[in-house]
């Protein structure tokens, strides 16, 4: 019954909109192949959107991605589940079937106009503040459909806003609805989850016992953001003042046999990065790097590390011991790195207004992948499929990770990692429907 | 048909109406175009409103259309890709009066003025606008890959798996490049036969044309149909193709007496370590002659001359002194380095376990290099080490110098031809970060450590990655992922050779290599690879080169804004 | 229309007629105008973004500049700069990518040589260098496009008139 023009018509399934998986899914489109992309949130890019500048260029982040974006919305061959979680992969008929959950948003982007009067309604007779333009720390993409965000914990349901949207496209009962499951016959699966940012905070040494001035990576970048709460000023979270002195500590929670035991790869370059946006922003802020080896490996980093070293930002090579609040003169306190000075052997305590603590990325878990736990998985999955029965399946088609999900990369590695993986998809569609069935 | 243009306000279910009351832009059109016909709409954009607007079309019949709507980002682009696609017949066009105007001026009583001066400098642009000619593209469906080591194998063999018939060029003899030199690779320590077989086998497939000892001398050609020149034994042959894949690797550095090699005996390059390892494990428990060796990491690296870290270096110093271990446990290995460059999972695992076979590192500092000490042969190394900063001497029989990778210079030549620009380092440059492997010109892709060195393995992912790239150029989609248009369709650059003075400006600047010379000297440009920057128009001394839909309308719309003097 | 126009800004009446803020806005806008007049060129890539992200979050700006979308920066002629100022628009500014993100590989920083040089130019030739705006990357979001356009129009009130008797004369 399976005819091979028929299994070749099914479409890849592509899990995550980051980089790697735009790339991936409009790779596979542009040559042909239909493609169903699987998205947790409602918009695309992924990790990307959560970042201000990149590296090495100092480019906008989400000025490359959204092109990626617009193109992959407008692509006759690729459809796009928004507010999707793939909730795993059964085995019909010998073919794999995807098992999806989607959690309808509470504003259409269909109907949605974008003109504001339901943040209006909210900020005058609802709750002040419930909706919003963007969600927190994301540098919204005009690409992708920008409806206003609705915060599922603030909001009161009072349903203003719906009487007052033009068309009908916000419901904020939609908020509190199951998911609904659909299934769906698939050729391929791609998964490229990305990353999650395993808190750095979990340091204990370090977290100075959760002091608001300590940051993760992802947090610091999304509070200097030029779209952030600051609108790119740099300040401290205690007390909004200017910080005197940043500290960046380098393999916070990786590199580390009671974390992470490898090395994530791109907190080097994304330290080196936002000491230069500190700089930058705020010149007489002394900011100093601590760093285990810094790994600048990639095209151009090197020069990018060199740059910052005459920028005046200081690079000590050392693994900070601890992170403790000291009373400041005023009220509040401030931060104390104490490390030792390698070369005269002396430790040190020094004092910081902020410090960053960078390491500690995980790949997502994969969906519906037996065996995968956390961490990062091999590349060619070869996803032993559970069937209903509960028997495993053979290893074709094997499944394809890309992007972080697979090694901890930054943007240029990943997207390679996805287009590579779109090629193996396409060149074993290609031998499947040429080789037929036997 | 009627003579006149329409304007279509979308009022966006009366909530422009505050800022832009109706009356006001009437009137204010009223005096500034009475010939323009104003209509509001409540919406433009649910899927009912489409059928609305044709009929309106249909009734009005005008020489053309304007829309005053939202912005592009929000729903303004949509539907006026909609109109496009429903093969609206005359011009149109779209201005955005919300986000540009209503949303931004509220409270304003110059709102309502400013709006009109859009409507008039949209109507300016709309009826002075001209269009490029439309570009057809039909590529050659071939393409050729230059270099057969691990990533032009690798694209070469995606490609001929996607059915496209490839045309693979190599200089040496035998495909494989680099790594025919090396034995294992990290961080497995896999053979590296095992890497290169299987994709020798996909080459071996009749859609790929595998031509060794051929060299490319130089490709000359447009996006789609290039022709390269190839060169083997001293005979000239020509092949035709769609695209080019550039995989012609880089260069290892050798030591020309870096830290006294050559000098003194027992300084040798990682790649001599390399080829003794493989005689030294094919030997029945071979044994090294040496007791201490001493790995120094970034020669002719990371330093001002050579500003760049060769990426490679550090993981094949820990998969050689973890092979030197294997070999001998008595062997003493101290790697004298800058910091391990072993970013990731799999490079971190191996210098672990480096470290747990009993590698010894030491880190050193550029201000205090480490020196070879010896007379006629080497004794020791002696160096600061940058964590102690202590004075350290290391007693070695035997002095490795990582070898990073250089850029070869010839592939500047091709580069060159196909328009292709090189970074500082003169590898070559490709669109980074989101098309890292892609470059201005559509159709010419990187891969492999032409582009910047990459272990092994992500050569093999780089050329999957550049062929199906490659695939989708050459399926015709790809000639506007560059730079997708705006509406209504690509903007070409166009020389007026009666204008031209063939100075040569537009052809000096053009960033897609577009404007040329012919062998008179006068100018032309290439549709396929110009993206409608307009840069060549803004040099042109004479006015020659032009964007017909950026020039006269830019002069016109601008006139739309220059104050008018009170009636 | 702004109270805090400059006394530069005054000057403007002996040629202009004086808006009565008491007519109606179709009648205002008919009438002569005396505010400034700006031309902002807004690559498509950037300040566009910046420009729609601004509308999209209701920043209040001036109203008195006009944006007109290009494809680069590098498209903006010195020609068409000066036929802007002659033709009485009092400033114009050249909004681009950030350098070392031009779409164009790299036709941003060619165009700021240009632009730069000319700029010089207006000094020289007695316009005022701040008339024409180049910036580059600094006006994606829509805080900082508004923040760019209030200074520069508010720069451009403190500047004298140019002289509006040439005008119609091109």
């Amino acid at each position: 019954m399976d005819s091979p023009d028929r299994s070749e018509s099914l479409p890849v399934l592509v899990v995550g909109s980051g980089v790697a998986g735009l790339t991936a899914a409009l790779d596979l489109a542009r040559i042909g192949v239909p493609v169903h992309v699987v998205e947790r949130e409602g918009h695309l890019g992924g990790q990307v959107m959560h970042l201000d500048k990149l590296y090495p260029s100092d480019h906008c982040a989400f000025c490359p991605v959204w092109t990626e974006g617009a193109a992959c919305l407008t692509h006759p061959l690729i459809t796009l589940h928004s507010h999707t979680t793939l909730e795993g992969l059964e085995s019909a008929d010998g073919r794999i079937v995807a098992v999806l959950a989607t959690r309808p948003p509470a504003v259409s982007p269909d109907a949605c106009v974008f003109c504001g009067a339901c943040k209006d309604a909210c900020d005058r007779k609802g709750v002040p503040g419930a909706i919003r333009f963007r969600p927190e720390a994301l540098a919204w993409d005009p690409a992708l459909p920008p409806t206003p965000f609705l915060d599922k914990n603030l909001c009161s349901r009072c349903g203003q806003c719906a009487s007052a949207c033009p068309t009908g496209a916000i419901d904020p009962n939609r908020l509190d609805l199951p998911a609904r499951v659909a299934r769906m016959p698939v050729a391929d699966v791609i998964h490229a989850v990305g990353f999650t940012e395993r808190s750095s905070l979990t340091v204990t040494e370090y977290h100075a016992d959760g002091h608001p001035d300590v940051f993760s990576a992802m947090d610091y970048e999304a509070w200097t953001a030029e779209a952030g709460p600051n609108a790119g000023t740099i300040r401290r979270r205690s007390n909004g003042a200017i910080p005197r002195s940043v500290a960046f500590i380098q393999c916070a929670g990786a590199r580390d046999q009671r974390f992470l035991g490898y090395c994530s790869s791109v907190c080097c370059m994304h330290a080196l990065k936002q000491a230069r946006w500190v700089k930058r922003r705020q010149p007489a802020a002394s900011v100093a790097i601590f760093f285990t080896d810094l790994r600048a490996v990639g095209k151009g980093y090197e020069s990018y590390a060199r740059t910052a070293a005459t920028e005046a930002v200081t690079l000590v090579r050392s693994r900070p011991a601890l992170v403790f609040s000291l009373p400041e003169a005023g009220g509040g306190s401030t931060l104390a790195v104490r490390y030792e000075d390698f070369t005269t052997g002396k430790v040190i305590t020094a004092e910081f207004d902020t410090v960053v603590l960078n390491g500690g990325l995980t790949a997502c878990p994969l969906p519906g992948v037996s065996g995968a736990g956390t961490g990062n998985q091999s590349r060619d999955v070869g996803a032993p499929v559970t069937s209903a029965g509960g028997q495993k399946q053979t290893q074709d088609p094997a499944h394809q990770t890309c992007g972080f999900c697979q090694e901890p990369g930054d943007v240029a590695q990943s997207v390679i990692q996805g287009s590579r993986a779109a090629a193996l998809v396409a060149a074993r569609l290609m031998n499947r429907a040429a080789g037929g069935v036997q | 048909m009627n003579t006149a243009p329409l304007v279509i306000v979308c009022t966006c279910h009366d909530t422009l109406c505050p800022v832009l009351p109706e009356r006001a832009l009437v009137e204010g059109m009223a005096v500034r175009r009475p010939e323009a016909r104003l209509k509001f709409l409540p919406s433009l954009c649910r899927p009912s409103d489409l059928k609305s607007l044709s009929a309106l079309i249909e009734q009005e019949r005008p020489s053309a259309l304007l829309l005053a709507a939202c912005s592009p980002f929000a729903k303004g682009r949509n539907i006026l890709d909609e109109l496009i696609r429903g093969e609206c017949a005359i011009p149109v066009d779209l201005i955005d009066i919300r986000e540009g105007c209503s949303f931004i001026h509220a409270g304003d009583s110059d709102a309502p003025d400013k709006a009109v001066d859009l409507i008039c400098m949209g109507l300016a642009g709309l009826i002075h606008r001209q269009r490029s000619p439309k570009v057809s593209f039909q590529p050659q469906r071939r393409a050729l890959v230059v270099g057969a080591g691990p990533a032009g194998l690798a694209a070469a063999g995606i490609l001929a798996r996607l059915g496209i018939p490839v045309t693979l060029a190599d200089r040496m003899g035998r495909a494989g490049g680099l790594l025919n030199q090396i034995g294992k690779l990290f961080p497995a320590n896999t053979p590296s036969r095992e890497l290169l077989d299987p994709l020798l086998q996909e080459i071996d497939n009749p859609m790929v044309d595998f031509l060794s000892k051929t060299s490319v001398a130089r490709i000359e050609g447009d996006p789609g149909s290039f022709t390269a020149h190839l060169v083997r034994d001293g005979q000239e042959s020509i092949v035709q193709a769609g695209a080019v894949i550039l995989a012609c690797g880089a260069l290892p550095v050798l030591p020309d007496k870096d830290f006294r090699s050559g000098e003194v005996a027992g300084v040798i390059s990682q790649l001599e370590l390399e080829t003794r390892l493989r005689k030294l494990e094919t030997q029945e428990a071979g044994t090294p002659e040496f007791k201490n060796a001493v790995f120094i990491q970034c020669m002719a690296a990371r330093d001002e001359a050579h500003p760049y870290c060769s990426t490679v270096c550090c993981p094949t110093a820990l998969k050689n002194a973890l092979r030197l271990k294997s070999l001998n446990r008595e062997v003493n290995v101290t790697v004298v380095h800058r910091g391990i460059m072993a970013p990731g999972r799999a490079m971190e695992e191996l210098y672990r376990k480096a470290m747990t076979a009993g590698v010894r590192f030491v880190a050193y500092s550029p201000a205090d290099p480490p020196e070879v000490r010896g007379d006629g042969k080497v004794s020791a190394v002696s160096l600061k080490d940058a964590l102690s900063g202590r004075d350290t001497l290391l007693p070695a029989d035997l002095v490795v110098l990582s070898t990073p990778l250089k850029p070869r210079p010839e592939t500047s030549v091709l580069t060159k031809g196909l328009g292709v620009h090189l970074d500082e380092m003169a590898f070559a440059r490709g669109r980074e970060p989101m098309h890292p492997l892609a470059t201005p010109v559509p159709g010419v892709y990187l891969c492999g450590t032409v582009r910047w060195p990459v272990y092994a393995e992500q050569a093999v992912d780089q050329g999957r990655a550049a062929g199906v790239k490659t695939a989708a150029f050459l399926a015709g989609g790809s000639i506007g992922d560059l730079c997708p248009a705006s509406p209504p369709g690509p903007a070409k650059a166009a020389v007026r050779t009666d204008a031209c003075s063939r100075c040569g400006q537009c052809v000096a600047v053009c960033p897609y290599g577009a404007s040329r010379r012919d062998e008179d000297g006068a100018v032309s440009v290439s549709a396929i690879r110009c993206h409608g920057c307009g840069l060549c128009t803004a040099v042109c001394p004479s006015g020659a080169a032009r964007i017909p839909e950026h020039n006269v309308a830019i002069r016109e719309i601008l006139r739309e804004i220059a104050p008018r003097i009170a009636p | 229309m702004t109270q805090s126009q400059s006394p530069a800004g005054a000057n403007r009446e002996d040629s202009f007629n004086k808006k009565d803020k008491s007519l109606s806005a179709p009648e205002a806008s008919i009438q002569g105008k005396q505010e400034v007049r700006a031309a902002v060129f807004a690559c498509r890539w950037c300040a566009l973004l910046g420009a729609d992200r601004a509308g999209r979050e209701r920043i209040n700006i001036p109203a008195s500049f006009r944006l007109i979308p290009i494809e680069c920066a590098a498209s903006v002629e010195p020609d068409m700069v000066l036929r802007a100022l002659a033709d009485g628009i009092d400033g114009v500014a050249v909004l681009g990518c950030h350098l070392g993100g031009c779409r164009h590989n790299d036709a941003n920083r060619t165009a700021r040589l240009r632009l730069s040089l000319l700029r010089d130019m207006l000094d020289i030739i007695g316009l005022d260098r701040r008339r024409l705006l180049l910036s580059w990357g600094t006006a994606h979001e829509g805080h900082q496009f508004a923040a760019l356009i209030r200074k520069f129009v508010s720069d451009l009130a403190e500047l004298p008139a140019l002289d509006r008797r040439l005008i119609g004369t091109r």
